[in-house]
């Protein structure tokens, strides 16, 4: 199994630069905004409902986890990046310059169907908005970034391994402040179409509020999420000196290919294990020091399967597991910053998040300590892993911990 | 630091490097006319020939997964891999480059084309007769990480990963990640590219639109990165060779 410290000499604990998180901001199915979110997330509330967006009332699956703004593809996406930034900057704005740098998670968006049937053909502009990196150059343009710029498209992974990236430009020194995050819209009738061809959706159209329950013996697929997530990343001294409230520190990033096949995991974890024992060796840990799991859990069959063996090969004793999920469906390339946010929460309030609709857990993945309502853990809680896992086998694992300036 | 242990590339111009190289130096190009892009103002293209998956296919029936731009990938980074040391794959990271794939597969014409109601979009039909005709596969085509995983999956990668988009620079990105991992100590070596196709029509249309004049291209390079010197390229105009091909084209200068 890959580990940091397998192929020289360690410099990545001892003498790097350390990154903290100083802002954060979300949209998704469960609200605008970090505390509604929060708030329903810890509720265990459901963000899943027939779709709105247009009639899907002859589709195999009708129903997503919508957010509640107006807007569709390429000009929604835009939209909630904004709408999270925003919250993130709330109270400040980085300075521009070389030394800030935007690195997100997102995949292309579609073309509207309605360009099939149009007699004038698109304008660049609607083209350029298309492209994966355009919620990138956005943010980068209106915050006058002139530091590093990254788009990271590896489908579920994509924005957990867009702040491991952020993450390690600052430690390098590159940049003092990365906006960090992803952004996704998959409420949209070719995706759920697609999804659904490929047979990796729900189908409870009967009870959509139940359909997204990861770890429960009776899942039968993912439901189609969308939303946003942003983080002002911040080398530690540099949010010291400008006075700036610190949430968390980031300290472990690690990530791993499963070379397995294209849609399935393997069994036994094995690629899971080894982002999870990265991201925990980085951040200078043993496995018995991380205090909750936020898992990818898609509430598919075969990925919560093979996620609990990594979890079991990982940390070998029940630890604190949920997937919010659950509540919200699967924000795909979003869905790494979001839960991200969750765990840097989670280190605030000292409390862990549910997982919904988990009634019945899968024996078949064993003996993890699912938390069925919001778990307050007194204090005691100090460092969080949140895992991400894409189609193609790209996985990445990210661990939050208490900052000592908190 | 990191240096070149092996390259592999795919292009107009064939997939030997030395004999590319001598190619763009006497300043032969690998553009040619394509009748798919005929009523276009300038209908050439940087349009590979195969390439051959024979020896790079794990399981022959895989080949209904790959876009274009796997096809291209698969063999460039497989000869990149060849300077790998034994038993050392495992652990070896991979970055990758990508560029907008095809907006629309022609294969989902067909779905697409079955929800025109008297010349109008009627999106409903999507979910009826449309989604009969839809590609099953298509989205597990289209995805961009799916050269990325076709070439881990293919040669047993498992190391740290990315998949980068957008423009030019992405090519450069995957490259850079690679290198750090080594210098890092976090890989023992990386393999690092870019791989692209543009030359469909609706691509090609897309690029004018959007003020993209030189003839589209396609190709897929691959470096394989390992501790020694450290690297150093000077990139050159190719683009007159092989046409625009997204982010491969800031690897060009590599060879």
């Amino acid at each position: 199994m890959p580990s940091w410290r397998a192929f020289g000499p360690d410099t990545r604990v001892t003498s790097r630069r350390r990154v903290v998180v100083t802002a954060v901001g979300m949209v998704t199915p469960l609200g605008v905004g970090v505390e509604r979110t929060w708030r329903a997330t810890l509720a265990g509330e459901n963000g899943v409902r027939p779709i709105q967006r247009f009639d899907a009332s002859d589709y195999p699956v009708r129903f997503a986890a919508e957010v509640d703004v107006p807007g569709s593809g390429a000009t929604l996406k835009q939209a909630l990046a904004m709408l999270a930034l925003d919250e993130a900057l709330a109270s400040g704005v980085p300075a521009p310059g070389s030394r800030l740098g935007v690195c997100l998670g997102s995949e292309a968006a579609r073309p509207p169907l309605e360009w099939l049937f149009r007699t004038t053909p698109p304008a660049g502009e609607e083209i350029a908005a298309l492209a994966p990196d355009a919620p990138t150059r956005m943010i980068a343009r209106r915050l006058g970034a002139l530091g590093p710029r990254s788009t990271v498209s590896t489908a579920c992974t994509s924005s957990s391994q867009a702040i491991g990236e952020a993450v390690l430009r600052i430690r390098r020194g590159e940049v003092d402040t990365m906006i960090a995050g992803g952004v996704d819209v998959l409420s949209e009738p070719l995706m759920v179409v697609g999804f659904s061809k490929l047979g990796a959706l729900s189908t409870r159209n009967d009870a959509p509020e139940h359909a997204s329950r990861p770890f429960d013996l009776h899942r039968d697929g993912f439901v189609l999420g969308e939303g946003a997530g942003m983080l002002v990343l911040e080398e530690r001294e540099h949010a010291i000196a400008r006075g700036a409230s610190i949430l968390a520190e980031v300290t472990g990033y690690g990530c791993s290919c499963n070379a397995w096949r294209i849609t399935d995991s393997p069994p036994d974890g094995r690629g899971a294990a080894a982002a999870m024992l990265d991201a925990v060796t980085d951040a200078g840990l043993t496995p018995d020091d991380i205090g909750y799991i936020n898992a990818h859990g898609t509430s598919t069959p075969q990925n919560d399967h093979s996620e609990s063996q990594a979890i079991h090969r990982v940390f070998g004793k029940p630890v604190p597991v949920s997937s919010t999920k659950g509540q919200m469906g699967h924000l795909v390339a979003a869905c790494g910053a979001v839960e991200a946010i969750l765990c840097v929460l989670a280190l605030r309030d000292q409390v862990v998040p549910p997982t919904r609709n988990l009634v019945t857990p899968d024996p078949a993945c064993g003996d993890l300590d699912h938390v069925l309502v919001a778990r307050p853990t007194h204090g005691l809680l100090r460092h969080t892993l949140t895992n991400a896992f894409g189609f193609g086998g790209s996985n990445g694992s990210l661990v939050f911990s208490m900052s000592d300036t908190s | 630091m990191s240096r070149i242990l092996g390259i592999g590339i795919v292009t107009p111009l064939g997939d030997d490097v030395e004999a590319v190289l001598s190619a763009v130096r006497e300043g032969r190009s690998g553009l040619s006319a394509q009748p798919a892009l005929d009523g276009l103002p300038d209908s050439r293209a940087g349009v590979v020939s195969g390439p051959d998956l024979a020896g790079w296919l794990t399981r022959k029936k895989d080949g209904r997964l790959l876009a274009r731009a796997a096809r291209l990938a698969l063999p460039a980074a497989g000869r990149a891999l060849r300077a790998l040391p034994p038993g050392v794959a495992e652990d070896t990271a991979i970055y990758v480059a990508v560029g907008r794939e095809p907006p629309d597969d022609p294969e989902a014409e067909p779905s697409l084309l079955a929800m025109e109601v008297d010349g109008v979009l009627n999106r409903e039909r999507l979910g009826g007769r449309g989604r009969e005709l839809y590609p099953p596969l298509l989205p597990l085509r289209t995805l961009p990480n799916m050269v990325l995983a076709h070439v881990s999956i293919r040669h047993g990668l498992r190391g740290e990963n990315g998949t980068f988009a957008g423009a030019a620079t992405a090519g450069v990105q995957a490259i850079r990640a690679a290198c750090l991992a080594v210098d890092e100590g976090r890989a023992p070596f990386a393999l690092a590219g870019a791989a692209f196709s543009g030359v469909d029509l609706a691509s090609a249309r897309d690029r004018l639109r959007v003020g993209l004049t030189a003839p589209p291209g396609e190709a897929a390079v691959f470096i394989l990165v390992g501790p020694g010197e450290p690297l150093r390229w000077d990139p050159r105009d190719w683009i007159a060779a092989m046409g625009d091909c997204g982010p491969v084209a800031g690897l060009w200068g590599l060879l």
